[in-house]
């Protein structure tokens, strides 16, 4: 024997629950990509770095002594230096990768495209040689439609 | 104009690979679970379907892929948070707290926001065993009382998938019968289920769909009624 305790229409709610809470989640970022992580890991770093430098450049001019320079122009000088290359490099990066990846995209839909109006023409003029009624308006509809997400 | 394209699968896996530091025991898995349906995952020792389930409710981090509910991409989402939103597992042994007893296992799957009553009709009314049980702890029941507790979570908290772990590990085949059945009135409300067995036979009789897992690899797929002679060749090495 069984109980249910809800019929068929009551899971169609359920379901539209569901897929509300899946979508809150995302918006609150628990599914962010590392590419995303590390974009801001780079934009973080380069003014942390021009911060540590300054660091650096204080501590080393409160003293004459070069034995005392020296440690704050390793941890202020080099490691702020390095921070702002690691971080503008990481920034450059991923940034620049989300434009190349769409520019990508883009390239390659309108390489389909062009290649469909070629194939559109040469089909025209083969029509045109054999003396055959072109039907090229219709053909060229019938790729773009198979052609488009 | 209205849309007709069909509701995606409530559960979907895109050439999903996911391991165990560096060993890879899922290479690149897809596999669909529609609403209202039960997928049975079956494959032999060692094939990688408890990790599956693991990928799934994202205990284990996919290497690449990507794991999708109800059309969102949930790949990489915290597994506490995707189960306070309707992804109940039932893990193999038992999934009850051993130390607690039965009325007070029921008490801890009203997490969801299930009243406590509701929770325990439901339970009792499936599985009226249990109550003459109910204030014997869990660890003590036999195998079947135990997964029939587990399979009251399933059944009272409104799942919106369901993942299952070698549901009959250790019972008798009745048991076993009277589980399934349970588990597959839950398809009538729409309730994705995805039931990874090892002994395929319990599950061609309920499941709607199959799949095969061997190796990390999905051999076949397709309705229970054409895998049988395929299973044979798959859990003992037939190429």
């Amino acid at each position: 024997m069984s109980v249910d305790h809800g019929g068929p229409g009551e899971q169609p709610d359920r379901l539209d629950e569901f897929q509300a809470e899946l979508a809150r989640l995302r918006s609150r970022g628990s599914t962010s990509s590392t590419e995303q992580r590390l974009l801001v890991a780079g934009a973080v770093l380069m003014p942390l770095g021009i911060v540590l430098v300054l660091m650096g450049y204080l501590g080393a001019s409160g003293t004459t002594e070069l034995s005392s320079q020296v440690p704050y122009l390793i941890s202020g000088g080099l490691l702020g230096l390095g921070c702002t290359i690691v971080g503008a490099a990481l920034f450059l990066r991923y940034s620049l990768g989300r434009y190349l990846r769409f520019w990508l995209l883009r390239l390659i839909y309108e390489e389909h495209t062009t290649a469909d109006r070629q194939v559109d023409a040469l089909e025209r003029l083969g029509d045109q040689l054999a003396g055959r009624p072109t039907n090229s308006a219709a053909a060229s509809a019938d790729r773009q439609k198979e052609t488009q997400p | 104009m209205p849309d007709l394209a069909p509701p995606p699968p409530v559960l979907e896996l895109r050439s999903l690979r996911a391991g165990y530091g560096r060993i890879e025991v899922l290479h690149g898995i897809d596999l669909a679970v529609p609403r209202g349906t039960l997928v049975g995952l079956l494959g032999p020792n060692g094939a990688g379907k408890t990790t599956t389930l693991a990928a799934a409710s994202s205990q284990v981090r996919p290497t690449a892929g990507t794991v999708r509910m109800a059309g969102v991409d949930v790949t990489g989402a915290g597994p506490a948070a995707l189960a306070r939103a309707g992804v109940c597992t039932i893990p193999e042994g038992r999934g009850v707290f051993p130390n607690l007893t039965v009325d007070e296992n029921l008490l801890m799957f009203t997490h969801g926001g299930a009243p406590a009553r509701h929770v325990t009709d439901v339970a009792f009314t499936h599985f009226p065993q249990l109550k003459a049980r109910r204030r014997v702890l869990a660890g003590l029941l036999s195998g079947g009382e135990q997964q029939m507790l587990a399979v009251s979570r399933a059944l009272a908290t409104r799942p919106a998938v369901l993942l299952l772990d070698e549901l009959s590990m250790g019972l008798g085949p009745m048991v076993v019968e009277e589980l399934y059945a349970q588990v597959k009135t839950l398809t009538r409300r729409g309730v994705a289920i995805l039931l990874v067995e090892q002994f395929a036979a319990f599950v061609l009789e309920v499941a709607d769909q199959v799949a095969v897992l061997v190796n990390g690899e999905i051999r076949a797929a397709g309705r229970p009624a054409g895998m049988a002679d395929l299973l044979q060749g798959a859990y003992l090495g037939a190429r």
